[in-house]
Parts: structure tokens; sequence; C-alpha cells
């Protein structure tokens, strides 16, 4: 089996895979109040600092949550429910996640007003739209870091510049980007920020939510889970310690080999795009390599359906995705692919490879010759 | 042309099953799989109404908890599961034909047209796609290489659970691609088999009917939300062109039909012919009402090249009907005429007209207009 899919999930590495277990067996409860439990309360606190020094932000800001998803929709939660909302007024970038998207056609329904903001054909957002539309009852902006189906790496300071003054909270999904792309918090005018650990080979089940603590404060932002003292009486809920514990232990053991893996990445990418281009003249990578994440590559290639592909290069043991599926698994043309321009054909025959530091230069070889014979079956 | 049955081609190794998550198509997977065939499995995802969530719009049997079954059995049998697109295609082949059929005074049968188009047609080229050669379902049908070299399916062995009627519209080409394993099974022995083989859960799973894709109000309700536009009332006519009341809107009636008509007349009235360039239903007692003779249009000959002249046959006219004597024979414009040895009241223009030689299709076609 050889595994491209590594945006949608990523193989728990070893490191994470020990804090697992010895956090597992160290059971102990890390609100409790003797001795025997402090270890654990450290483990969480540590993990807390860990994460605070990688986003260059206070450790106090983050909040240990089930996953991006719950991240996100507690991002929304607290934007949209401050006891001082400046208005009723969102903007989320056209190409968003699911788990942002549909929290924004939520509140939608609830009364809110929802503007879509435009991007070109790699996926970049349009600034002057956002400069344009940001209003003074705004009071969220929601934009991924990196796009998940894509690899569209937006640009954050020219965001962060526009919103820097703006009552408007932004709000940023940086699952993809973590920890490749530099999310610091001290530069950035980022004030709500979404990270999920198995896509850095942590464990599934664990994220967090960077919450700015001048905005918290300021603006009294709700808290999501009621029930308990946990993650600053803001989510309650027994911490999940070898969880946590776990996506420190993979933070740590990335950027261990940060450099080298990150070239990896790029040699990768360029080795996809340089086989895809020559077999495939007429084949379209959605987003130029200049403005992608380097574990990402969506392409459509004319005459193959991306439902046959992904089906024929499974049977194959390949482990690729289409980027948009239903909660049956029925595949749908990709709303990112449309936003970004492609035409219907396309969405619906785009393939999305994601790489991690695990797969070999061989593998990309072997990809490339499946497609071959996969076109040429279907033609 | 000859062609050769699919289980029966030495070049068919590799078979996709169309799976509902249904005992019937679990079955077929199983017994393929057991038979030496490489079987995958594939679910259609046919219908989700528009900006609704996949749980909240429940196709019959495309719905996300039945989705969720058949790759759960998937994993059971050992085989490997898929779910494949055909939204787009069943809104234009199956639904738009549907509401522009009632609209027209007519009544269709969906199911007939879904298979044709979606469930042999399109999943046969993405078989071939994928490397499958050829196709099986849960149907219980059989498929008989006849002697002049064609294929044609046969009744089920078990009559009451017959499903050759939905079936008259596949090609010879894709009659030579499809296995139906079923076709010898009753469906009791068939479920005691299957909960044997600790198929449990599922084995219960009850059969499916009506219409998938309405699955809330009347088909009515879907028909005018559908066309945007809401049906218009009109009168109820006897023979003589007298009105004797006003009916809802033609798509509400069917030809045969008795009840739910709101009108008292002193005689039992039955719905004898929908006047669609009038929007009138004429209303007639039972014996104004029987009819004999119509004529088929779109004609899919099976167990025949083509019809030549005039033919002894048995035809059904609806789903679920007693197959009866009838003559048919070949018009100069291509049309087929049926005379039914006894007449019926419910010969509906829109359902299908399918002809039988002894237990075996010969073929078939829409009724389009009837005579007398």
């Amino acid at each position: 089996m050889i595994y491209f899919d590594h945006a949608a999930t990523s193989p728990l590495c070893a490191s994470a895979r020990e804090a697992l277990i010895r956090w597992q067996e160290l059971y102990f409860n890390s609100s409790s109040q003797y001795q025997a439990a402090m270890p654990v309360r450290e483990a969480v606190e540590s993990a807390r600092a860990d994460f605070a020094r990688q986003l260059h932000s206070e450790a106090y800001e983050i909040y240990f949550t089930s996953g991006a998803t719950e991240s996100n929709n507690w991002a929304f939660f607290s934007a949209l429910h401050q006891p001082r909302r400046p208005g009723k007024h969102i903007l989320i970038s056209s190409i968003e996640h699911p788990s942002v998207r549909e929290c924004a056609f939520f509140y939608r329904r609830q009364g809110f007003e929802l503007e879509l903001i435009p991007v070109d054909t790699d996926g970049r957002i349009d600034l002057d739209f956002l400069r344009q539309h940001l209003r003074a009852d705004t009071c969220l902006v929601s934009i991924m870091a990196v796009n998940n189906e894509v690899g569209t790496i937006q640009d954050l300071e020219a965001i962060s510049e526009i919103l820097r003054n703006s009552s408007a909270l932004f709000h940023c999904d940086a699952v993809q980007a973590f920890p490749y792309i530099p999310l610091e918090m001290d530069r950035l005018a980022i004030d709500l920020l979404s990270l999920s650990a198995h896509k850095f080979n942590g464990p599934k089940g664990v994220g967090l939510l960077y919450m700015r603590e001048s905005k918290r404060r300021e603006l009294e932002l709700p808290a999501m889970l009621y029930g308990g003292p946990q993650e600053r009486e803001r989510r309650a809920g027994t911490s999940p310690v070898p969880l946590v514990a776990a996506m420190a232990a993979a933070l740590s053991e990335k950027l261990d080999k940060f450099s080298e893996d990150l070239a990896h990445l790029r040699v990768l990418s360029q080795a996809l795009e340089a086989g895809l281009r020559d077999r495939f003249p007429d084949c379209r990578i959605h987003c130029r390599s200049e403005f992608r994440h380097p574990g990402h590559l969506n392409v459509s290639i004319p005459g193959l359906s991306g439902e046959t592909a992904l089906i024929a290069l499974d049977m194959a043991g390949f482990c690729v995705s289409h980027g948009s599926a239903c909660a049956s698994g029925s595949l749908d043309p990709s709303p990112v692919l449309l936003a970004m321009g492609a035409s219907r054909d396309e969405a619906q025959s785009s393939l999305r490879f994601s790489f991690g530091a695990s797969n070999q230069l061989e593998e990309v070889d072997l990809l490339l010759t499946e497609l071959e014979n996969l076109r040429a079956w279907n033609l | 042309m000859h062609y050769l049955p699919a289980d029966q081609n030495p070049e068919i190794k590799t078979v996709l099953v169309g799976m509902s998550g249904g005992v019937d198509s679990t079955a077929a997977a199983l017994l393929l799989k057991e038979a030496g065939y490489r079987v995958i499995g594939v679910s259609m995802k046919l219908w989700q109404a528009e900006g609704q969530d996949e749980l909240s719009s429940p196709g019959a049997c495309c719905g996300l908890d039945a989705l969720s079954e058949a790759r759960r059995v998937s994993a059971q049998i050992g085989i490997p599961f898929y779910v494949m697109n055909f939204k787009e295609s069943f809104k234009q082949e199956v639904v738009d034909y549907f509401v522009r059929s009632y609209s027209a005074g007519q009544t269709p049968n969906p199911c007939i047209y879904c298979n044709q188009k979606l469930k042999w047609e399109g999943l046969l080229a993405r078989a071939r796609a994928i490397g499958a050669a050829a196709m099986a379902t849960g149907h219980y049908a059989q498929i008989r290489a006849l002697e002049n070299g064609r294929l044609s399916i046969q009744e089920a062995s078990y009559l009451e659970k017959d499903q050759s009627y939905v079936l008259y519209r596949l090609s010879q080409e894709a009659l030579s691609r499809t296995i139906f394993p079923l076709g010898t099974w009753k469906k009791t022995e068939l479920r005691a088999m299957m909960e044997a083989r600790g198929f449990r859960r599922m084995a219960q799973v009850k059969d499916s009917e009506d219409i998938c894709f309405v699955t809330e109000g009347s088909y009515v309700d879907f028909i005018e939300e559908w066309r945007g536009s809401p049906e218009k009332r009109g009168n109820f006519v006897d023979l003589d062109g007298r009105i004797l009341g006003e009916h809802s809107g033609i798509s509400h009636y069917t030809v045969g039909q008795r009840r739910g008509l709101g009108i008292a007349l002193g005689y039992r009235a039955y719905v004898c012919e929908i006047r669609p360039e009038t929007n009138e239903v004429v209303i007639a007692s039972h014996t104004a009402s029987l009819r004999r003779r119509f004529l088929c249009t779109e004609l899919n000959w099976m167990g025949i090249e083509s019809l030549e002249s005039g033919r002894e046959v048995y035809a059904r006219v609806r789903y679920n009907q007693k197959k009866q004597a009838a003559y048919i024979e070949a018009q100069p414009d291509g049309r087929c005429l049926v005379e039914l040895s006894q007449p019926l009241v419910n010969i509906a223009p829109g359902q299908s007209a399918v002809f039988y030689q002894d237990d075996y299709i010969l073929g078939g076609g829409f009724i389009e207009r009837v005579l007398d």
C-alpha cells in the first residue's frame, strides 16, 4: 500500500505512540488534588507550553479540544455569542473546510449575514474584497491558512494588516499549515486559531484552539462546554491526558526533523508535478507551486473521472482522495475547485495527493505509471 | 450475433455487485464471491434532495443508513466497497422524466427507466472503467440463452418475487454482462441461509417499495415543487363530455383508479382516461372503462431481434399483474399494436406493456395510446 493521503490523516509517530501508552497507564485525573496526579497535570501543562512556544503565544491562550472541528465550532460560537458582538456580519473565504463553511451556513440560517470572499484560480483570497467588505458590524472573519484540498497558502501577513484594527475577530483554521508554515501570534492579527493533532502524526481526537487573551477578556468570549474547571473553565470535561501528551510528543518529533522533512516534501511534490506535466500535458494542477504547501497537489486529468480513478488506484494499492465526499462516501464536484473557477468536469475529475515524510520518491514514479495505465484504459 | 450469458463467459472474472444494504444484494455478492469471482461492492448514490443533508433526505435505496449498512456487510463478506455518485444523471434521466410524464397525463414507472439508464447503462460503463467486465444485482430474475442466439430474462423460479417486468428494457449487450445470482432462490430460503451465515442484522431489512425519491408528502407535492407550478384543477367528465365535478389536477390520477376520486355518482366510478390537452379526467363505470387494444412505442426487443408481423404472446401491463394472452402486431410506423384477450380497466399510458413467450421476455414498450 502506498499512502498519499496525509491531508486526510497521518500515521501516528513513534514518540506519540509511546506517550499515548505511558499516559494511559498513569491513569489519574489531571484535576485531582493529591500528589499522585501531579505528573499528569504537569504533562498537560507542559504540552500547553510547547504549543504556546510554537505559536509565539502564552500558555493560557491554548485550549485543548477534541480536534479542529470542535475548535472551529468554538471559534464561531465565541465570536457570535459574545456579549459585545458588534453586529451580525460574517466573512469567510469561499474555500473553507466544511467544519467552517457549515458553521457559517448554520449561523446564516439563524439570521446572520454571511459573505464569501472570492478566490483567484490559485485559491488566494481577494484582499481588496476583504478590505471593501469589512464593516463596523463584522463580528467574525474566518480564513484558513492552508487549504485542505489544493494546498493554497494564504497571505496571512497581508490579511492581518487589513484586519488588525478591525472590531471583527479573525479566526484561522491552520490545520493543514502546522507546523511547516510559520504561525506566530505575536506578529499576526489572528485572534482564534485551530489545530488538529492527527494531521502532524499525532493521535486522533485531540486538537486545540488558540484564543487571544486580550480579546477574550475585553469581549468576554464565552465558554464552549460548561461543567468543570478544565481549560480555564472554558472547555469542561476531564482532560484526555494521553492524547494531549501524545500531541505534544508528535510536535516535538516533527520539530526535530523539520528542515529535512520539509525539503523532502518539496522534492516529492516537484517530482509529481514534473511527472504529471510530462505524461499528461493537458492536465490542470490546481494552485501554482509558489502558493502551494509542499505536501499537497491537486490535479484534474481530462478523461479520468475522480471517482473511477480513486477506485482503480485503491485496487492497485494507492490511497488518494478526491477532496469532497458526502456522508455516505459519494463524491461530489468539489466546491473548493468550483470557487477557484474550475469547470464542473474539472471539479469532478480532480485527485488530491498529499505527502508525508514517510513517502518515497519511487512511490511517486509508481503512481505516475499507474495513472498512465489508467488513462490509457479509460480512453 | 450470438450472445454468451455472463455466468458462462470465462473472460468474466471480476464482477461489480450493486449493493443496497438489503438482504438480496448482500446475498448476491456473497454467492458470487463463493463462486470464485473477484467481487466489488458498489452502491449508487442516486438521490439527495436539494439543500438537505443526507440524513434528512433518505432515499429508499441510497439513504445514509442503507449505504452504511452496505459498507458494513461488504466488510463482513470481505469485498471492497465504494459509493458511486449518480445524482446528476438520476435527476436528468429519472426525476425529470417522472415529472414530465405525470404532467402529460401519463402514469410513469420510474424504476424501469432507472434500471435501463442508470442501474445498467450507467453502472456497466463505470464497472468497465474500474476493470469489472460484468455486474450483478439482487433482482429475482434469470437470464436465459435462447436458441436464436439472443439473451432474455426469464421469470424468477418463485413468481411472487419475480421482477422481470421492470427489467425488460435491458439491451443484449447489457444482458451479456449481467448475472442474477438469486434467480432460482426462494426469498424465505435466502433469508434463512443469510441468517445462518451470520448476516442477522440486515436479514431483517424490509423490502423497499414506492418511489424512492419521494420521501416526504405525496408524489403530487413532489411534482409541484420540482416543476415549480401547482397542479391545475379541472373537470371530471363522463364519456359524453358532461361535467361531473372538479378534480384536483391530473397528476393525482391514474387510469383504472377507483379510490380517492371524491365524487359520488351512484355507481362504482373509475378513471377511464386522462386528457392533458383539456385538463379533463374522464370517469366511467367499470364496464364502460374496459379496454382491450392499445399502441406501444419505444419498443425494446429482447427474445427476438424485432417484431416482423403478428404474434400470440402473454402480456403484462402493470407490475405485479397476471400475464394474460394477447396478440401483438407490428405497425408500419414502428409502433406495436396490442390486443388483450381479456379487457382491463387500468391500461395506463406511460406504463409499460411487457410481452412474454412462455416464461421469458420477448420485449416490451411504453403504452402510448389506448384505443378501445
